[in-house]
């Protein structure tokens, strides 16, 4: 029987890389946190993910950048707001939660927050138009995420 | 029209323990109300977390808020504040002697697919020497129409927490909606 | 397996109030930390600020920061960097009575040498449409060592009685 807030399982990159995916997700808990502490490697990276290898998704995100406070939506699958936060050589935070994932009667929203301290500070809402379980979730860039970038997922058990 | 308590599906205390963050129960809405309650609250945590997602039956493609009412109250006995994004522009609002505590855009108005979703926190909710400050990260998107945003409300009365209302002004709840209620210990 | 979510050390300020509230020797075997507060200051004023600093490093630069707000009925955006970290707003002695702010900050791999960045959310509220505040803001403390302690300090008086301060490790294994 699953803990109340347990983890599920960590990757820390001990060698540059362009996506980390996290498969064979049960589906016992309620919902999901991905924690996100990356930089990356050489060029700047406007991440995307994958739920269940699906790209069918869509945001809407608002945020700071120190000059503009802004908003905006897109049908893609990107997972940060602007391209401003995951600057080259600047560290970088993401906290995503994928809200009662395992059901399969409605399309599965994320709530994600992502924090560059010299770039912007955003929050995003992200739905994808699956009534699947979600099992697996890719994140993913054009570019690399630097030796040492961490992911980590969670699960909340809820009664 | 005037709220009904939504049915209450699950209240097994401390179902799942190990660690500091515990679940206290779960409703999951009937499509009767546009309230769900917890209630009889233990007031053995320090704080509290609800995380959810949730369905209006409005007939819009549009998004409403998720409102928090406390102890039954349902007077004009809150403010609420917010900073928001609707996929255009980032706004900010502020309304006082208000009906709830605001937790951002966390409903879907329509039946269907698509749901909104929040994390509602609350700290030192046995307290009885503060007013009650609530917290929601919450959003909702459908491909076109969205908002997210952080939001918050004061229940203006020092009382401790036994039941927490989350509330949608524009309909009921769809029997897609559900929230968790989760306590976490901290004395 | 060890428990995942797990409180650490609490801070409730008695009566006289408390200029400081810390969290020293924070054991190094979690993954992740979770900080919430609920303040207010004494401040003549309707809000205050407050500073963090971990491990005591008052280095200049080493804390930056860039912040999404909303005050009432106006959005902005702000950054900044100094030897504290800034985290406006708390209530403070003329805002609305018993009325405490929350702060929340989590501090992914706190532990490892690398600079430290961290998502922070807050809200201060009051009776009133405006002046009160809703955050999001990222920030970054520019160390590669490990957080052993944090101190969240009131910038211009106190924080008051009852103000609180819990401090958590979240474990990834």
């Amino acid at each position: 029987m699953p803990k109340t807030y347990e983890p599920i399982a960590t990757q820390t990159l001990g060698s540059a890389a362009a996506s980390v995916t996290f498969s064979s997700i049960p589906s016992t808990y309620t919902d999901l946190v991905l924690v996100v502490n990356a930089k990356a490697q050489s060029s700047d990276l406007y991440p995307q993910y994958k739920l269940n290898t699906s790209t069918t998704l869509s945001r809407t995100y608002v945020y700071g950048d120190g000059t503009t406070a802004g908003s905006g939506r897109s049908s893609d699958n990107y997972i940060v707001g602007t391209n401003q936060v995951y600057a080259s050589g600047f560290l970088f935070n993401a906290i995503c939660h994928f809200m009662n994932y395992a059901n399969t009667t409605t399309y599965k929203t994320v709530l994600v927050r992502n924090n560059n301290a010299s770039r912007g500070s955003e929050g995003l809402v992200s739905m994808w138009r699956s009534t699947d379980a979600i099992n697996s979730i890719e994140y993913y860039a054009s570019g690399n995420f630097d030796v040492g970038s961490t992911f980590t997922l969670y699960g909340i058990k809820a009664a | 029209m005037s709220p009904i308590l939504g049915v209450w599906a699950s209240a097994q205390q401390s179902a799942f323990v190990v660690g500091d963050y515990e679940s206290i129960a779960t409703i999951t809405a009937n499509g009767t109300s546009q309230s769900l309650t917890f209630s009889s609250i233990p007031q053995t945590y320090t704080h509290l977390q609800i995380r959810g997602i949730a369905q209006a039956s409005y007939s819009s493609n549009d998004y409403g808020s998720i409102g928090v009412r406390l102890n039954g109250d349902t007077g004009s006995n809150y403010t609420r504040h917010g900073i928001k994004g609707n996929g255009t522009s980032a706004t900010s609002f502020g309304i006082t002697s208000t009906t709830f505590a605001e937790c951002g855009d966390g409903a879907y108005l329509n039946t269907g697919t698509t749901v909104g979703t929040s994390v509602i926190t609350i700290l030192d909710y046995t307290n009885t020497n503060k007013n009650t400050t609530v917290r929601g990260f919450s959003g909702t998107d459908n491909n076109g129409i969205g908002s997210i945003a952080l939001g918050s409300g004061l229940w203006l009365n020092t009382a401790a927490i036994t039941s927490v209302t989350i509330y949608q002004q524009n309909a009921n709840f769809t029997d897609k909606t559900t929230f968790a209620l989760y306590g976490i210990k901290g004395n | 397996m060890a428990n995942t979510f797990v409180k650490i050390g609490s801070v409730t300020v008695g009566s006289g109030g408390s200029g400081t509230i810390s969290f020293s020797s924070i054991p190094q075997t979690y993954t992740d930390l979770q900080l919430f507060m609920s303040l207010r200051t004494s401040n003549a004023s309707n809000q205050d600020q407050v500073n963090v600093r971990f491990n005591g490093n008052s280095t200049a630069g080493i804390y930056s920061w860039m912040r999404l707000a909303g005050e009432g009925t106006t959005a902005s955006t702000a950054s900044g960097s100094g030897n504290n970290l800034e985290v406006n707003w708390a209530p403070s002695a003329t805002q609305t009575s018993n009325t405490f702010g929350q702060h929340s900050f989590y501090i992914p791999n706190y532990t490892v040498s690398q600079n430290k960045s961290m998502s922070i959310e807050i809200v201060s509220e009051g009776n009133a449409g405006q002046v009160y505040g809703q955050v999001l803001q990222g920030a970054l403390f520019s160390s590669t060592a490990a957080v052993t302690s944090i101190e969240i300090q009131c910038f211009g008086s106190i924080f008051v009685q009852y103000s609180t301060a819990t401090l958590y490790g979240i474990k990834k294994s």
